[in-house]
């Protein structure tokens, strides 16, 4: 089998995934909740799979390269990451309901991925070959993953929170996902993680820069937005551990932060032209 | 945070305009203001064109918006005066804030009480107490027993009728915060150092040109280096049947006092390195030195008259046409892996551009003109474009990273974690208090103090 069909069982498996985490979040049931997060995990080690098979192929082609050259392979990556993020999340809270919103996130990343962006193994322009390339994308992308963790639960409390005030809150299907303050906890943990991650992302990103532009920081638009998220989550971090702000206003930080997050990997591509063009 | 002294039970003074200022640039307040307004400033710099030519913003923008666009500084915003005073400013204020709040975090870092009162007990966000009929002795037993298997090794502080045993850790997790501040500052001094010190250029060297000058980017001089470097050769190689790039190289020679002191090849990630300055492979293009030499042919494929032999952008004319041609271009990987040229032809008001490839000879006669061209031979002369750097900041920037992500790690993942347990010494009725305090991640420190606090329990029983 070749990596396509191992990327088509992992967009499967997410799609699968996200099946049973909702039947989990209606029923329950202890035996539907261990088949999502199994189904989970299948999907994360057959995606990993075919990443490390993509990887082969590329060899094989005479281009080698690691699978993070451009739209597809990161995306693909960031599906990953989104992934793993999530069960860790799900592992460390004992969480299981979040799934119903992190598993779609991940399946249509993969689906949107697949139809939008060609999945041939192209070479490598010079710029990019780089050892540097594996480090920066994986602590970027990574750093995305918990990002977009902290996004979902974001969008839930704030979800919930409008729920609790007109007191709806009981009968919907909002009252099956954790506590407020539970979501709140894992917001300010995802970024906790995200947030060092993406500032080694960004260092890795300004030696690399040093060594194939010339220096270490250009404020190329790749660079200057990921400040912009930088600046936002520290900001974000500022206001809840020294000012004590919690709940709604940490949760639209949050939300911006991603939104961020976002136009710092697709936005800059497509609307901006810089150095960055690749992904 | 309020004003220290205002805590301190002396009679309220009305604060003075000089402390009202500190207050306000050192207050996380202004922080936090500082980081969304450099967030939300900073976009319009990755939206608006920045360091382009004169002719390219009124062709983009129309004269009235260049003119705001100017006064603002929006085209050159990341060194315009109000951009550099909001960082600045972040510094100030980091300064500031960080001075302001540290004295009390070194003094919860290395001032711990070591003897559990009854203050620091009712203060205490997690406790628990057990009353037995034990020897205090065989109680401190037990209680050190469930620190070291919890935490660590405790020490003991006897005060009166009662001992505590006392144990932290992670308590260097308090500075993370100043760590990272200070990283920042430093990050800044590299910035700046290197931008006064250093220098950034360009040079553009044909195959076999020796240069000692390197004219500096966004400015109207050049520095002169006291070595000469030279190109040997340029090459650059292609994916098989494609026109994209796969590597391009210089063979560069460093030459001091006339005598060859260094040779290298360089590419993309690969530069050299001089006495610190760096010299990195930026781009490609081909020289005017070049030249073509094209063979004139009447439509029976008979020579027609001389060859001509013309360089980049050099107009020539050729007997028995009335068309003025100018080689706009030679591509060097033109089809085939086999060069070409681009020829713009004139005529009266008529304009045409056509190609010669070496690759399909006769492609000219289709252009049907009274004469055809046909490539005879290039010499190519290519020149490879070397971006030179020299930031004596550099390795600060890379200390400054180091310390950053120190910081982050202990701000982040190093928890000051305190745990007391005082054990009475009166035997008939032995009391034990236990009592913790985190920093950070209380959920889970929780969780542990109450196993702890249950195996204190059950060791007590015995």
């Amino acid at each position: 089998m070749d990596s396509a069909t191992f990327h088509f069982l992992a967009t499967f498996s997410y799609l699968l995934a996200t099946f049973f985490y909702v039947a989990y979040l209606a029923f329950r049931t202890r035996g539907v909740g261990m088949i999502a997060t199994s189904v989970s995990i299948v999907g994360v080690i057959v995606h990993t799979v075919g990443k490390g098979l993509r990887w082969v192929e590329s060899y094989k082609l005479g281009i080698g390269h690691a699978p993070l050259s451009n739209m597809y392979e990161s995306m693909s990556f960031f599906a990953l990451c989104v992934m793993v993020a999530y069960l860790l999340v799900e592992w460390k809270f004992k969480q299981k309901t979040l799934g119903a919103v992190v598993a779609p996130i991940a399946f249509i990343i993969m689906a949107a991925n697949a139809l939008f962006f060609p999945d041939e193994i192209r070479p490598l322009i010079p710029a990019l070959q780089s050892d540097w390339l594996l480090y920066h994308v994986i602590t970027s992308f990574v750093s995305y993953g918990a990002f977009a963790v902290s996004f979902g639960v974001s969008l839930l409390y704030l979800l919930k929170a409008r729920g609790e005030n007109r007191g709806t809150e009981n009968k919907s299907l909002l009252a099956l996902f954790p506590d407020l303050k539970v979501l709140d906890e894992i917001n300010y943990k995802a970024i906790a993680v995200g947030f060092p991650l993406l500032t080694l992302g960004i260092i890795t990103g300004a030696a690399w820069a040093n060594y194939a532009w010339g220096t270490y920081w250009s404020w190329d638009p790749k660079e200057t937005w990921s400040l912009i998220t930088w600046f936002i989550y520290a900001a974000y971090l500022h206001a809840r551990l020294t000012r004590g702000w919690q709940g709604k206003k940490t949760a639209v930080l949050s939300i911006i932060g991603f939104a961020a997050v976002v136009f710092t990997y697709v936005g800059v591509n497509y609307l901006i032209s810089g150095l960055h063009s690749y992904a | 945070m309020r004003n220290p002294a205002s805590q301190s039970g002396k009679p309220r003074r009305e604060k003075g305009v000089l402390s009202t200022v500190h207050d306000f640039f050192a207050s996380v307040g202004l922080a936090i203001f500082l980081l969304i307004t450099l967030a939300v400033t900073s976009i319009f710099g990755t939206l608006i064109l920045q360091n382009a030519r004169p002719d390219q913003y009124l062709v983009k923008y129309g004269p009235g918006l260049t003119r705001v666009l100017k006064f603002l500084a929006l085209d050159d915003m990341y060194r315009s005066w109000w951009f550099l005073s909001l960082l600045l400013l972040l510094l100030i204020n980091i300064i500031l804030c960080s001075s302001r709040r540290f004295p009390r975090t070194w003094k919860l870092m290395i001032r711990s009480p070591r003897v559990l009162n009854e203050q620091l007990f009712a203060t205490s966000k997690f406790k628990g107490s057990v009353r037995r009929k034990i020897d205090p002795e065989d109680a401190a037993g037990a209680a050190r027993e469930v620190l070291v298997r919890h935490y660590g090794k405790p020490g003991e502080t006897r005060d009166g009728n009662a001992v505590t045993l006392f144990v932290e850790k992670g308590r260097f997790g308090r500075m993370g915060a100043y760590v990272v501040h200070l990283s920042i500052l430093l990050l800044a001094a590299g910035a700046l150092y290197g931008g006064i010190v250093g220098f950034k250029g360009f040079i553009a060297l044909a195959e076999g040109q020796t240069t000692n000058r390197v004219p500096l980017r966004n400015k109207a001089a050049a520095i002169k280096l006291d070595f000469s470097v030279r190109c040997d050769d340029f090459q650059v190689q292609y994916y098989p049947g494609t026109r994209q790039p796969k590597d391009y190289f210089s063979d560069l020679v460093v030459i001091r006092d006339g005598r060859e002191v260094l040779k290298k090849r360089i590419e993309v990630n690969h530069p050299l390195i001089v006495d610190g300055i760096y010299f990195y492979q930026s781009s490609y293009g081909v020289d005017r030195n070049s030249t073509v030499t094209l063979e004139v042919l009447d439509p029976a494929d008979k020579i027609a008259g001389p060859s001509v032999t013309v360089h980049p952008g050099q107009e020539f004319r050729v007997m028995g046409d009335p068309s003025v041609y100018t080689l706009s271009e030679i591509i060097p990987n033109a089809i085939e892996e086999q060069p070409g040229v681009r020829v713009a032809q004139r005529q009266g008001a008529s304009r045409l551009e056509f190609f010669l490839l070496s690759a399909v000879p006769n492609r000219d006669k289709m252009r049907g003109g009274p004469v055809y061209f046909r490539i005879a031979d290039i010499n190519l002369v290519e020149y490879t474009g070397l971006q030179v750097a020299w930031d004596p900041g550099v390795p600060i920037i890379w200390l400054a990273c180091g310390i950053m992500i120190l910081g982050l790690y202990m701000a982040f993942f190093v928890v000051h974690q305190r745990v007391w347990i005082r054990v009475g010494l009166d035997p008939e009725d032995t009391a034990v208090l236990m009592a913790g305090t985190t920093n950070r991640n209380p959920a889970s420190f929780e969780k542990e103090f109450e196993t702890a606090l249950s195996h204190l329990k059950e060791g007590l029983k015995r």
